[in-house]
């Protein structure tokens, strides 16, 4: 007969860590309130008769949240066999607000006491023996982040379920009790006898579900109010808040004797943090650096060394495992004399000779020797004397050489260097591919499919994977060690200024993984009004998916300059903030700004453990996704990108007369404002809207990575050669903040439950990129180049317009109105 | 036949290979819409916080 074992507790008491560890299951855990909002069930290591349910936190058992309501009902209707209730050792008053309603359910409770790593740190003591007496139920120390005494605690639980019947220890004033014994009496006879104490007290609450699950007729119901009301006038107060204040009064009583407080009224070590990353003046600064450091880091220097060998080495030519540096030596030697070659034919023209000749002969495969002595010989009569700067990467000039008819000769002879003759060479997949598809004879056409479609499309994708990972490690630390959730509460005081709460940064918050979970998450948001603004402006925040288009642009068209990737976080910060003013500043959204309380939890250091399993469940879906969607559409873009018609027939053209081509240019005239108007870029914002990715993998295949970088040359030259920086950085902000992709503009759809309200979001995101990004190329254009033109115009009464609605005074709205808080401030 | 297959029989098998792959892809998608999982959204949705409705 299996057990089921009910994990209850506090948010954020550690619920999820001890179901992770109990069950070795992989559920996401975060260091913030509201993690876990439903039910999850897994079997106990070891024993796999026993079920543990991962219950969402709830501070009370009264129906206040969706959360508190899943977790009652599950306890009341399913009845499991035993409640292991963790909570929290450094914040017990709390915590046992919730155990003493436990205990009253009927359901035996093994009581988990968890961070007593940290209790002892402090130097505090909690006499567990006592507390158990005091609360009739087994007591067991714990670490979930530490693994300690978990197993100990699993195991009471087994040995108490079924076996051990919990009798609540606490009573309530004679009167109270006076009142529950004759509801007990009037409505729940029928009912056993350990559960008649919970029913009656949520009946003397007036509890509205319960009232309507024991379907009491109206005679019961009238003859209880009057015994409630009677109670009510005596305590001059409501029932429930008379329940209340009677329950921590018994939970002080209990702590005055079971825990001594080391440094009773002193800081803890995370209120001295919080002193200085909350503080007024550092919070946003703080804020700033630390979202900076993260973007930079994962973007700029680890992730570009990183995504370099990803793009570079196993979607392009390969890598050296060993003799790496002899072959980029030797590389770089080879370079000087093709380098040589090329100034010397420079030099020979501008000296009026005759170089189309040697030129020629020496592209082709076998180069005529005839010709190229010939031209030696004129060349040295001449003479002709060239001069060739080597720089370094930095363009630094390193040194200046003279290259003479002697040097050109010699230079025609240096080879270029295999790099499989140094040290381990490890061919890339396209080159492996390719080797294989010529060996067995494939069909050119199937051969472009597969080099220059897929691994081309999906390798441009797959190339980032690196840099996201480091990525999701920095905010899989940020959101397990607390700071996310003082996030929110700095950027509450910043919000509400602008008409957003902080309760919308949650949905931001998630939103920076992906989008769809992040609109979702606006559903927390009682307001209507302020859920609907959060719905429209969570995906201004870059998601996992943008960031390949982040590390591209930025790596391709700005040499990976520092600015890049942490200005697209900040853009999409101040999208949403600009949003929130001109939003709040129309009829659709004015008025009051909805309250936002949360707990904010302890600092804590977390695991590698969690850390690397939040990162690989953020990774493995970006993969997953990229095997998926993104080759499907990396076929579509290679077909209609490679076929058309011409000359009256359908087959294989050229790509500038590609089905792809021509769709690109009925569209690309509408980008041209904001300088990026070929077809190339227009269709890669278009398949952008399939998945974000997207528009990395088209163009791959556009832009063909896959084939330059089999050639040895850069492998994003042909991208860098159609972009100025300003139509890159143009191109970047309006993909950052247009309509998101499909998956997410469904989520909108869902969220906003009304064509017009869905319309009115994609609409204001689209012209609210197009607007940006047409201020970016125009104005910049204007201030760096003096350039002046309708563009030019245009960009200034974009700016106008937008400084207007951002600088207008505000609108009178309707007053606020939303639901019960049920956070606590700490 | 037996001519033509040989000659081709590279771009037979990888082209197998390739319809083999992108129709499982297309039916694990159909499979996954069927079942109220995103076919675009990889988040893995047994811990995706929408999905408690």
């Amino acid at each position: 007969m299996p057990i089921t074992i009910a994990l209850a507790g506090n948010p954020n008491s550690g619920k999820t860590t001890l179901f992770n560890a109990l069950t070795g299951s992989n559920q996401f855990v975060g260091n913030w309130p509201g993690v876990t909002v439903e039910k999850k069930e897994g079997r106990l290591k070891g024993n796999r008769d026993v079920i543990v349910a991962d219950l969402p936190g709830i501070y009370s058992l009264s129906p206040y949240s969706l959360e508190e309501v899943i977790a009652r009902n599950y306890l009341i209707d399913e009845h499991p066999d035993v409640i292991l209730n963790i909570i929290d050792g450094t914040n017990l008053e709390r915590n046992l607000f919730l155990t003493t309603q436990l205990t009253e359910l009927g359901i035996p409770v093994v009581l988990a006491i968890n961070m007593m790593d940290v209790v002892k740190k402090n130097g505090d003591k909690i006499n567990t023996s006592q507390l158990a007496k005091e609360l009739g139920c087994q007591v067991i120390e714990i670490s979930a982040l530490k693994g300690t005494g978990i197993m100990e605690a699993a195991k009471a639980a087994v040995d108490t379920a079924g076996n051990v019947k919990t009798i609540p220890r606490h009573g309530f004033s004679g009167t109270v009790e006076h009142t529950l014994a004759h509801i007990e009496e009037a409505a729940l006879h029928d009912l056993s006898e350990e559960r008649r104490r919970w029913y009656s007290i949520k009946l003397f609450e007036r509890d509205e579900k319960i009232i309507a699950k024991l379907k009491l007729g109206q005679e019961q119901v009238q003859h209880i109010e009057d015994s409630i009301k009677s109670c009510e006038t005596e305590f001059d107060n409501d029932s429930e808040s008379i329940v209340t204040s009677e329950r921590y009064a018994y939970i002080e009583s209990i702590i005055k004797g079971c825990v001594k407080i080391k440094n009773k009224g002193s800081l803890s070590a995370s209120d001295k943090i919080d002193r200085i990353v909350t503080n007024r003046w550092l919070a946003f600064p703080i804020f700033a650096l630390v979202m900076f450091i993260v973007y930079f880091v994962s973007v700029t220097t680890v992730g570009t060394f990183v995504t370099d060998w990803a793009n570079d080495g196993v979607f392009g030519e390969g890598w050296h495992l060993t003799g790496g540096s002899a072959y980029e030596e030797a590389a770089g030697n080879f370079e000087i004399e093709r380098l040589k070659v090329e100034v010397y034919l420079t030099a020979a023209r501008e000296a009026g000779l005759n170089a189309e000749a040697v030129a020629e002969t020496l592209e082709s495969e076998e180069p005529d020797e005839a010709v190229v002595d010939a031209f030696i010989a004129d060349a040295s009569a001449a003479p002709v004397a060239a001069q060739l700067d080597v720089t370094d990467e930095e363009g630094n000039l390193e040194e200046t050489l003279s290259v003479s008819a002697t040097d050109f000769k010699t230079a025609l002879t240096a080879e270029e260097p295999d790099p499989a003759d140094f040290g381990v060479w490890v061919p890339g997949v396209p080159v492996i591919v390719g080797r294989f598809l010529e060996a067995i004879n494939c069909a050119e056409w199937l051969q472009g499919l597969i080099l220059d479609g897929i691994i081309a499309g999906v390798g441009a994708v797959l190339g980032f994977v690196p840099q996201m990972l480091i990525l999701f490690i920095f905010l899989a630390f940020l959101e397990s060690c607390g700071y996310m959730a003082r996030i929110a509460f700095i950027m509450d005081r910043i919000f509400r200024r602008f008409g957003l709460s902080g309760k919308s940064f949650i949905p931001i918050l998630i939103g920076t993984g992906c989008g769809v979970p992040g609109i979702m998450a606006s559903r927390t948001i009682e307001s209507e009004r302020d859920r609907r603004m959060t719905v429209i402006t969570t995906t201004f925040i870059p998601c996992g998916a943008k960031l390949p288009i982040i590390a591209l642009i930025s790596g391709a068209l700005f040499n990976g300059a520092w600015w890049v990737a942490p200005s697209s976080y900040f853009v999409g910060m101040a999208a949403i903030v600009c949003s929130g003013i001109i939003l709040k500043k129309t009829k659709l959204f004015a008025g009051d700004v909805s309250p936002f309380v949360m707990e904010l939890p302890a600092y804590h250091m977390p695991t590698a453990g969690n850390i690397l399993r939040s990162m690989w469940e953020r990774g493995w879906s970006f993969i997953k996704k990229a095997g998926t969607i993104i080759l499907l559409a990396t076929i579509l873009v290679w077909f209609t990108s490679g076929f058309g018609w011409a000359d009256g027939s359908f087959g294989m053209v050229d790509m500038s007369d590609s089905i792809l081509a021509r769709l690109g240019s009925l569209i690309a005239p509408l980008f041209a404002p904001l300088g990026w108007g070929n077809w190339r870029a227009a269709v890669a914002a278009v398949t952008g809207l399939v998945a974000k990715e997207n528009v990395v993998g088209t163009f791959g295949i556009l832009y063909g990575f896959a084939e330059v970088s089999e050639d040895g040359i850069e492998v994003w030259s042909e991208l860098s050669a159609a972009f100025t920086g300003l139509a890159a950085f143009s191109f970047l902000v309006f993909n950052l903040l247009c309509a998101p992709c499909f998956a997410a503009i469904g989520a909108i759809k869902r969220e906003m439950n009304n064509a017009g309200w869905f319309f009115i979001a994609i609409a204001y995101q689209c012209v609210i990129a197009y607007v940006v990004s047409l201020c970016i190329y125009q104005l910049g254009l204007f201030f760096s180049a003096g350039n002046f033109g309708i563009g030019t115009v245009a960009g200034f009464l974009s700016l106008a317009g937008f400084l207007f609605l951002l600088l207008r005074p505000e609108l009178k709205g309707q007053p606020l109105k939303t639901g019960g808080a049920f956070g606590i401030n700490a | 036949m037996f001519v033509f297959l040989a000659e081709n029989i590279g771009t037979i098998l990888v082209g197998m290979a390739v319809f083999g792959i992108v129709s499982a892809i297309i039916a694990k998608m159909i499979r996954d819409k069927r079942n109220g999982k995103s076919i675009i959204c990889g988040s893995d949705c047994s811990s995706c916080r929408s999905n408690r409705c």
